[in-house]
């Protein structure tokens, strides 16, 4: 009788930790996914650093070994990446920002060059202007 | 000063042109050509620098904290691999140790950004050990290449050099 009890309880063990680790595998994979959305989405300019933190919350989850609380998690970045997806894609991108500031930092020295004379001579003006001029022989 | 003055003006335009050029340069160079790295650090139970645990029971745990920085101009899906080895098989930069895999820590991080997290690991020698021989903790950085789906190995690790013992010391 015990025999049999002992071997039902191998046989729990055994389903027990193989369907822990097939758990634990599966949430793996589907990480990688997860990821590899998140970096396509942020290669066309889309801001994916709250899906990325909460990814990492999740990966923090399942390093403590809390695979279901993590799994939660996952599932909410992962419906955060199905709505970006779904989405249109922003016009404007970082390297459009980035090369926009550029040029406008290239173009500054010729402004610089026309608009500083006369912004002296403006203020030059402006502070003599109660100045009253007088001839004397 | 008359900044009118031909020899005050060009001087001024200079430093404008000057300062115009690096500042462009600066910006153009931080989107396009970023310095791309990621590190790995080794911290003590309280997630601080020094203070290591020297000794440690064969088979018992020890509490550490590992860090991550992610500086690679994208967000990077990182993974900590951990072995026990020896002098003669810690990680190169190159390869990683040949020492079996105890335990995985999995990271995601957004560029320039880090995290600290502690780790319980086991002492476990890959093979029977003398009393008070001295063994590697080895933490491997591996990060996910999402082209082919496949982890590889960063070559950045830290390692900790540790006596193990079989019995509790007085």
């Amino acid at each position: 009788m015990n025999s049999t009890y002992t071997c039902i309880g191998l046989i729990l063990l055994i389903i027990i930790s193989t369907s822990y680790y097939t758990l634990a595998e599966d949430f793996v994979k589907r990480v990688e996914d997860a990821y590899i959305r998140a970096l396509k989405l942020n290669e066309v300019g889309f801001d994916t650093s709250n899906i990325v933190s909460t990814l990492n919350s999740a990966l923090t989850l399942y390093n403590q070994g809390d695979i279901v609380r993590a799994s939660n998690t996952l599932t909410i970045a992962e419906q955060e990446l199905s709505r970006l997806e779904a989405s249109n894609p922003p016009l404007i991108r970082e390297y459009h920002l980035r090369l926009s500031i550029a040029l406008l930092l290239l173009f500054f020295p010729i402004l610089a060059y026309f608009s500083i004379p006369l912004l002296y001579l403006e203020l030059w003006f402006r502070l003599r202007r109660s100045w009253r001029i007088e001839y004397t022989r | 000063m008359n900044i009118l003055d031909e020899e005050v003006f060009s001087v001024i335009m200079a430093i404008i042109v000057i300062s115009s050029i690096l500042s462009a340069g600066t910006i153009i160079r931080e989107g396009f050509y970023r310095d791309s790295f990621s590190a790995i650090g080794l911290l003590n139970k309280d997630c601080l620098l020094g203070d290591y645990p020297d000794k440690a029971l064969v088979n018992g745990t020890i509490e550490l904290c590992i860090f991550i920085y992610n500086h690679e101009g994208k967000p990077i899906l990182y993974k900590v691999l951990y072995k026990v080895g020896f002098n003669n098989t810690i990680p190169s930069n190159t390869t990683p140790s040949i020492e079996p895999i105890i335990r995985e820590f999995y990271s995601i991080l957004n560029h320039n950004s880090n995290t600290t997290f502690k780790v319980n690991i086991q002492v476990n020698p890959p093979r029977s050990i003398k009393d008070g021989e001295t063994l590697a903790l080895i933490f491997e950085l591996w990060r996910l290449n999402p082209g082919n789906k496949q982890w590889e190995y960063t070559g950045r690790w830290v390692h900790l050099y540790i006596k193990a013992y079989k019995v509790p010391l007085e």
